[in-house]
């Protein structure tokens, strides 16, 4: 019996958590220890390499304002998009949950955006927000307007890299408050409704206050996938023969993309990106574990 | 009143669906232009030259690219669920040591992108003889953090544990447990994780940008970016590559759509 | 019932899945031998004898017409390409190099970037195959070489550039689409400006002569003569201002749209009728011109620009990985493709190339494009291989180049969307993205 016990304390665990932590180890955690040995290198990707201590880390600190301006483009895009996006899809959560009919249609159509190849977007955003053939501009100068060149100006294109975001989540996050709400009981409405509150009200006392768990998720999720923009911008601003690093006055330059850019450009240094992608790593740690925090907070209350 | 609102609500939404829509929408309608025609009009109603953007396609290898792409998001789908199910039941239903500490270090690969260890992601790969295949393009979503978590609050929440000590009772051995009890209570979990992960890896790019250097294993986003490098930009081509490749995500989000949402609803939400 | 269905197919899903696991750990390479297969039957048929060479390049107007013409005449040989983008040609052989996946047998290296590929050290030094320099058109030979003396590609044609010029649209606005009345009123940047001010009014601002800014900067970016490079400095300061003071001038003229160049949309406006002139390098008159406004037979024509200039080029090198009958049957072809008849006749009349090859290249006879059609009869050939290519220079490449041009086009877009920019303050913007790209400490930039 005792031994039964332990089987169940010992081999069965390991068992079924073994895989997951061999492929953690082997197939993510070992990848990042390596890119941190070789962030004390000077290495660009064939020659010899030349070990070079701190030095990476210290040009990034001192010499490097694009890490600077990448941090902080990173933050703009992410900060304009994603607390829209997420509001969004809280309300429109709120729109659709009580309706009898087209709930299911509703719900498909706008989770369209989220399965779109980012391929595919980065065409269809050109075509749309394009200053001489974009619909958005024709739509413009028939109502009179001015065309705005979106895409070619430092000013506008990185409202429209959040734009991307907003039109690509709103759908996802919509769908995680509908099954949100969907769990919320009925009684708690019913309750609310008895009291004499309206839609408005019972929408913030109670729909907003009983979501604060998938609030808090949809927070770290989105803010990772904030520090790890590149397909969007990316895709917008590579051509074949107007290609710029960044798009226009490199106000598009994620970190990731800058990451990307030091380690496969034309002038590879894979040590220094090596550098520049555990320093995003430790951006992304620190973050997440202020959410973290925030989530146990929860389950403590 | 009631009235004005509702239609209100009604108008609010269909603008937001359309707008949902609309891009959707141009992928498609574009996809059946000549290039040089696309940029000439409005193309809102599709035009007739679809079949000839598809000969094109065809021409080159997309059925191999879309293969290629099949491939590793049904692999990474099927390997990854189940990785992320197994480790879903050890820590709801066993007590063992270490399990807070295990808890929060799943809580924390979640937060790894596969995307910062790349460069050593890519030397790793190298000397395990693997660059030339799709397998790195398969590896990095066994481990996914994200699955992990999510199947963890799902059997908390949908698993009675009754139900696994009633037939431990019965002589039934774990891993018979885990295949004919757990899994299929469930479903609706790992529905929707396959879904999310299928959309991931079927839509990755900048893993297959670094790895991919042969025709033959190019996945559906490399080869439609490779079409702009033949003659011209061949957008009509492009696009319609793109709108085939929508095709699956469409397929499994419309017949999963239902289990999506109840997995969803039981899962995340409850973390 | 339904249910029992989803359990039926989630099971089977799964079965196959397992299957397919174990089936890959046992394989290994399982996948790559799937997706070989197809081609791969046919490739080990004649590996007995013949030889299968690999290729990797964005030119697909250039190779796919040579590889099949050669492997119809050479049985014994078999090209296999992969296409990939021009931007990201440099980076997939770092990638690979850094990786240690293997590389093609041959590839085409931009000349744009050609300092970079002679840093990577990966080619071949082809005079070792017999390779003689003295074949070649001189300038574009030496641009392949090293300091050494080695060569590392073969240049695949000669590159020079013209404008070419919608007729119609010519004639309405200038009174004549005949390209030598055309040249001499088109024989300065001046003249340009000029123009292009009188072409907006006229058109009450819906014309312009040239489609985007980059594009104008690109032109100019090759028709200046200063050095990206002397020695330990980038002479930066005063090659943007030779480009961009231009483009400002042409800019304040009304004489420049703002498309940004090879973009889908700005390709698009080769078969509108909003831009007069295309800065045209004789490769983009397959690779840009017909293939855009493939219905505008007849109604181009090209000049000269103020100053004669080349634009672009491609060299084929052979990769030292590749074994000693692959380097050698690559070798082959690039003779096959450069020096034989059977070969430049292909190159010039599928894809438009002219060999570099001194023997073909000012053979008069030998020049004659069979295109000329397509710009109303005008003696192209003519312009192109004897006029421009005896007047042509080119500044030689440095290893940043690849920065100079993205910061270039980079300022030239902002130069376009704000109106009001000053060359000081697209200079000042340039040198600070220039100083953060160019990473190597001892290159001062001026």
């Amino acid at each position: 019996m005792k031994n039964k016990a332990n089987k169940y304390k010992g081999f069965w665990p390991a068992f079924f958590l073994a895989p997951f932590c061999i492929c953690f180890l082997v197939f993510n955690l070992f990848p990042i220890l390596y890119s941190f040995y070789m962030s004390f290198l000077d290495w660009n990707g064939y020659s010899e390499k030349v070990f070079v201590g701190f030095e990476n880390y210290i040009n990034i600190f001192t010499k490097d304002t694009t890490f600077w301006t990448s941090l902080v483009n990173t933050v703009k895009i992410g900060i304009v998009g994603f607390p829209i996006a997420i509001i969004l899809g809280l309300i429109f959560a709120a729109m659709i949950c009580n309706l009898k009919r087209f709930k299911n249609l509703l719900q498909t159509v706008n989770f369209l955006p989220y399965i779109t190849t980012p391929v595919a977007i980065g065409m269809i955003f050109t075509f749309i927000f394009e200053k001489h053939v974009g619909f958005l501009n024709r739509l413009i100068e028939a109502l009179g307007g001015e065309a705005i060149n979106f895409i070619g100006s430092p000013v506008w294109a990185p409202f429209v890299i959040s734009f991307m975001i907003i039109w690509k989540c709103t759908g996802y996050y919509m769908a995680m408050y509908l099954a949100g709400i969907t769990s919320i009981s009925d009684d708690v409405y019913e309750a609310a409704r008895i009291d004499g509150a309206n839609n408005v009200q019972t929408f913030f006392r109670i729909t907003i206050p009983l979501l604060k768990p998938v609030t808090i998720f949809l927070i770290i999720t989105s803010a990772i996938y904030a520090f790890q923009l590149f397909d969007e911008p990316n895709l917008l601003f590579t051509n074949q023969s107007s290609s710029t690093v960044g798009g226009p006055g490199q106000s598009c330059l994620t970190m990731v993309w800058n990451f990307y850019n030091q380690a496969f450009g034309a002038n590879p240094r894979m040590g220094y990106a090596s550098a520049l992608s555990c320093l995003l790593f430790l951006i992304i740690v620190v973050v997440s574990l202020i959410g973290l925090r925030l989530m146990n907070g929860k389950e403590e209350a | 009143m009631r009235k004005v609102k509702s239609a209100l609500t009604a108008l609010l939404l269909a603008v937001i669906s359309f707008v949902s829509v609309i891009p959707f929408w141009f992928m498609f309608s574009m996809s059946t232009y000549k290039s040089e025609l696309i940029f000439q009009g409005t193309p809102i109603f599709p035009s007739d030259y679809f079949g000839e953007n598809l000969k094109t396609i065809f021409a080159s290898n997309f059925v191999q690219s879309y293969g290629n792409s099949l491939f590793i998001s049904i692999v990474s789908m099927l390997i990854s669920v189940i990785i992320c199910a197994m480790v879903g039941y050890a820590m709801n239903v066993y007590q063992f040591r270490f399990k807070k500490g295990l808890h929060l270090f799943i809580m924390m690969t979640m937060m790894v992108p596969s995307q910062i260890g790349i460069i050593g992601y890519m030397i790793e790969m190298r000397n395990m003889g693997l660059n030339t295949t799709l397998w790195p393009m398969i590896f990095t979503w066994f481990a996914n953090g994200f699955g992990a978590y999510w199947m963890i609050s799902f059997i908390q929440s949908s698993l009675p544990l009754e139900l696994v000590e009633s037939a431990r009772i019965d002589g039934a051995s774990e891993v018979k447990i885990f295949r004919s009890i757990v899994i299929p209570c469930i479903r609706p979990g790992l529905l929707t994780l396959c879904l999310l992960i299928f959309l991931w890896s079927w839509n990755n790019y900048m893993i297959p940008l670094v790895f991919v250097n042969n025709a033959n294993n190019y996945t559906i986003p490399i080869f439609i970016k490779s079409l702009a490098s033949a003659y011209r930009t061949d957008s009509g081509a492009q696009l319609a590559g793109l709108t085939l490749a929508t095709i699956p995500l469409l397929a499994l989000f419309i017949v999963g759509s239902k289990s999506f949402i109840k997995g969803l609803t039981a899962g995340a939400v409850k973390g | 019932m339904k249910k029992k269905l989803v359990g039926m197919l989630l099971t089977a899903a799964m079965v196959v899945g397992l299957v397919a696991g174990c089936g890959s750990s046992g394989g290994g390479e399982s996948s790559e031998a799937d997706s070989a297969e197809d081609s791969g039957t046919e490739a080990s048929e004649d590996a007995g004898e013949g030889v299968t060479l690999t290729y990797w390049g964005w030119d697909s107007n250039y190779y796919e017409p040579m590889f099949e013409a050669y492997m119809a005449s050479h049985p014994d040989v078999k090209i296999e390409a992969t296409a990939v983008e021009w931007g990201d040609m440099l980076t997939k052989v770092q990638q690979a190099l850094a990786s240690g996946s293997e590389l093609p047998t041959m590839f085409g290296m931009d000349f744009a970037l050609i300092e970079n590929w002679k840093d990577m050290d990966v080619c071949e030094d082809l005079t070792a195959y017999g390779f003689d320099k003295s074949e070649y058109v001189e300038i574009l030979v030496e641009k392949a070489s090293t300091e050494d003396g080695k060569v590392i590609g073969c240049v695949e044609n000669v590159c020079p550039a013209g404008i070419a010029y919608k007729r119609d649209l010519a004639k309405e606005y200038f009174g004549t689409d005949d390209p030598d009345e055309l040249s001499a009123m088109f024989n300065s940047y001046d003249a340009y400006a000029e123009k292009g001010a009188e072409v907006y009014d006229k058109s009450e601002g819906k014309v312009h002569l040239f489609h985007s800014g980059q594009a104008v900067a690109e032109w100019l970016y090759f028709a200046s003569d200063v050095e990206n490079q002397t020695g330990d400095t980038l002479n930066y300061t005063d090659k943007m201002t030779d480009i961009l003071s231009t483009l400002i001038k042409l800019r304040d003229a009304n004489a420049v749209d703002s498309y940004q160049n090879g973009t889908a949309e700005a390709n698009a406006t080769y078969a509108g009728s909003e831009h007069i002139f295309f800065p045209c390098p004789d490769w983009a008159i397959t690779y840009y011109v017909e293939a855009n406004d493939p219905d505008g037979s007849g109604n181009w024509g090209i000049i000269k620009a103020p100053v004669s200039y080349s634009h672009g080029g491609t060299c084929l090198g052979i990769t030292k990985q590749s074994t000693d009958e692959q380097k050698q049957a690559a070798f082959d072809f690039i003779k096959w493709a450069t020096q034989e008849e059977e070969g430049v006749n292909v190159a010039k009349d599928k894809a438009g190339y002219i060999t570099a090859y001194t023997k073909y290249t000012y053979d008069p006879d030998f020049i004659k494009r069979a295109d000329e059609d397509f710009f109303g009869g005008q003696n192209i050939s003519e312009l192109f291989y004897k006029e421009i290519v005896e007047e042509m220079d080119i500044a030689p490449a440095s290893p940043w180049d690849n920065s100079i041009t993205s910061v270039r086009n980079d300022l030239a877009q902002q130069l376009m969307d704000d109106k009001s920019m000053t060359l000081e303050k697209a200079l000042e913007i340039g040198q600070e993205q220039l100083e953060q790209l160019v990473t190597d400490d001892s290159i001062t930039i001026k």
